[in-house]
């Protein structure tokens, strides 16, 4: 290195811009990532197909930090009054911009992927499914183009007014997703979490990169003929803006399927009469599935009361059977990302075999109160038989209801075979437990 | 390297016209241009720096014409411009700001380091490389542009009042700087300030009615200066001769 050149305080790594003005946005945003997802790394049930939508989904404050940044670099660095940001500069039209952000979205891009490292190691180890590389690729342009746009705020505003402009425009930008699911297309994440089972439907990933890439080209152009000097209206600009506002209008006139359902192969175990099948990424889920479940199963006592199979919803073919309640007789299980079977597996089995508490008129509420209605205090009984039942997955005892407190399982098994009928309608009231009388 | 207007029209939107058949060369060596307010200077510089499009008449860098796209294409890497008012990102050093205005102005980035030594040495600023532009003075700004400027070592240099706002001694130096550099290289200096003309330029323009009245060396201007009495508290006779001058050239045009 010449003396001259070691005279140059700024790094190659950030030059021209000051580290700090870069260090600051990607630290935070790297700890922002790391908050987001640092809770997720022992759930169980990762998946590739929630880490692929997570890219997206974890960037939506990330990348407004990102524009903010941006925002700032352009407001301070393309200011015309700058000795070196003069319009006649032969690089200030092209060369400028593009290593701004070059830098900017490294950085930050840079940040936000080191953030997500963790969660993808976790992820990786557990090899549920596979990554969609559509679903990632459109989140990482998206992070980039609208980290562009937030450069495009600093350029059209040249001061640090910018910044506030930029972050609130991203923020609502990122935003929109939430009011109306056509703005799926347009965003960097679902309004949902998908996981193993479901894939985003074949035309939104490529749309949604299609567009961000769009916005990219758009957002560099407009970036590039406001630096110019003199400015002419281009008809090939003018065209990249005029296919931008087409694609955002496009998806409200005919609005995408979000995600269809991607059942894969099923493992399958069989207890007590029951099969328990879940996806293959969830094979590791079974054992605990029907460690839970049987022991709530042979509590109730009731064997043709029972599902012929408890299946994964990740193994269903449509919406219809995943979320349309119980079958006849097939009980079908979310097994999702951050799911935990020991709370919800007994709760899902009790749920399945105790009536609805619909029939009880009781407007949902049960009480054992001296001035309890009847329909109340018959609730009461079907809400106590549930936590009993669910408690029984865990041998029963303390975590049971007041009502079956001092109940033998026999003795409650006995007495749902002989009042299946009245408390599938509702009718039993608390002083008719036998254990009780 | 020359520069050359021939014929050159320049009409504001909505406005009048401020150049009106301009027809001009400016060679090797520091001219000054001098003119009342209005008469088009700031307008002219803008066209030579290719701020403004050429659309009537000529105007040449050497051999690059401005009305086209690639003329000022090639022209822009052989330009440095100084304008009246500019300002520096403070968080910078002084070798990074000159270093990034030459990499702005074309020069690949492992030259920019040298570029900005040689560049901060002929305006002798050596020895304030390392600090931030924020601690600077007037005068080592100005300076510090006119090294911006200069970076890439461009054949036309062009300077918007460089010693406008500064203090006698920071405008000595400026001076000694601008005639330096006129050496070997073509410097325009606008300017309303005679004593900058009288000690800098080989030649001066007067720019009047969208024309070049006058065209000379500055003895050849002081000649038309017939009385230069009237030295007063608030000027020399000279001053007060040049302004009558200038206004005479003025009502002329």
């Amino acid at each position: 290195m010449s003396p001259s050149t070691a005279r140059l305080r700024a790094s190659p790594l950030f030059w021209p811009l000051p580290p700090a003005l870069v260090l600051a946005p990607a630290g935070l945003i790297l700890a922002m990532t790391l908050a987001g997802t640092w809770d997720r790394l022992d759930w169980r049930a990762l998946d590739w197909v929630y880490l692929s939508a997570q890219v997206g989904a974890q960037a939506r404050l990330p990348v407004v930090v990102a524009a903010g940044a941006a925002a700032l670099v352009a407001g301070r660095f393309t200011r015309r009054s700058l000795v070196f940001a003069q319009p006649w500069q032969p690089r200030a039209e092209r060369d400028v911009p593009l290593r701004h952000t070059v830098v900017v979205v490294a950085w930050c891009l840079g940040a936000y992927l080191v953030g997500l490292l963790p969660l993808t190691v976790v992820t990786a180890t557990r090899g549920a499914g596979s990554p969609d590389a559509v679903a990632v690729a459109g989140a990482l342009t998206g992070f980039a183009a609208l980290t562009l746009l937030g450069y495009l705020c600093g350029v059209a505003a040249r001061g640090l007014l910018a910044v506030p402009v930029a972050v609130g425009t991203v923020f609502l930008l990122t935003s929109l997703v939430f009011v109306s699911d056509p703005w799926t297309a347009l965003s960097l994440q679902p309004p949902f979490e998908p996981f193993l089972g479901m894939r985003e439907a074949a035309a939104l990933g490529p749309y949604r990169l299609g567009f961000f890439l769009l916005l990219t080209v758009a957002v560099a152009w407009t970036t590039a003929w406001l630096l110019r000097a003199p400015r002419r209206f281009s008809a090939v600009h003018g065209a990249a803006v005029a296919a931008v506002a087409v694609t955002v209008v496009l998806p409200h006139l005919h609005p995408f399927p979000l995600v269809v359902r991607a059942p894969g192969a099923a493992v399958c175990d069989e207890h007590g009469g029951v099969r328990y099948c879940v996806h293959e990424g969830h094979a590791e889920e079974l054992t605990a599935i029907t460690g839970l479940a049987a022991p709530v199963f042979d509590a109730y006592g009731v064997a043709d009361a029972l599902p012929r199979e408890v299946r994964d919803q990740s193994l269903a073919r449509g919406d219809e059977q995943a979320f349309d309640g119980p079958g006849q007789d097939v009980l079908w299980l979310p097994v999702y990302p951050g799911w935990d079977p020991y709370e919800e597996v007994p709760e899902t089995m009790a749920d399945w075999l105790i009536p609805d508490v619909g029939r009880c008129g009781s407007g949902s509420v049960a009480s054992l109160d001296r001035g309890a209605r009847p329909q109340e205090r018959r609730a009461a009984v079907v809400y106590g038989l549930r936590a009993w039942l669910a408690s029984q997955a865990f041998g029963g005892g303390a975590s049971g209801h007041a009502l079956f407190a001092d109940a033998d399982p026999d003795q409650v098994s006995a007495w749902i075979r002989q009042d299946r009928e009245r408390l599938a309608s509702c009718e039993v009231d608390p002083e008719e437990l036998p254990w009780r009388t | 390297m020359r520069i050359t207007a021939e014929d050159l029209e320049f009409v504001r939107p909505g406005r009048r016209k401020v150049l009106d058949g301009l027809t001009w060369t400016v060679e090797p060596g520091v001219t000054g241009l001098l003119g009342p307010n209005g008469s088009g200077k700031t307008t002219f510089l803008s066209l030579v720096v290719t701020l403004l499009p050429v659309r009537k008449g000529r105007l040449l860098l050497g051999d690059h014409d401005l009305s086209t796209a690639v003329g000022r294409s090639g022209a822009r890497r052989m330009l440095g411009f100084v304008p009246q008012r500019f300002t520096l990102a403070g968080e910078l050093t002084v070798t990074d700001t000159v270093a990034y205005a030459a990499w702005v102005h074309g020069l690949a980035r492992r030259e920019c380091g040298r570029a900005a030594e040689r560049a901060l040495d002929l305006v002798a600023l050596s020895d304030l490389a390392d600090l931030r532009t924020r601690v600077l003075s007037g005068g080592q700004r100005q300076r510090v542009g006119i090294a911006a400027a200069l970076a890439h070592d461009p054949r036309v240099l062009v300077l918007d009042e460089p010693t406008a706002g500064l203090d006698p001694g920071q405008r000595l130096r400026v001076r000694e700087v601008v005639a330096r550099l006129g050496q070997d290289r073509t410097v325009l200096v606008s300017t309303h300030l005679i004593e900058d003309v009288a000690h800098l330029c080989t030649t001066v323009g007067v720019l009047a009615g969208g024309r070049i009245e006058f065209h000379g060396t500055f003895p050849e201007l002081e000649a038309l200066v017939e009385d230069t009495s009237g030295e007063s508290a608030y000027g020399s006779g000279f001053e007060r001769a040049y302004d009558r001058l200038i206004e005479r050239i003025g009502e002329r045009a």
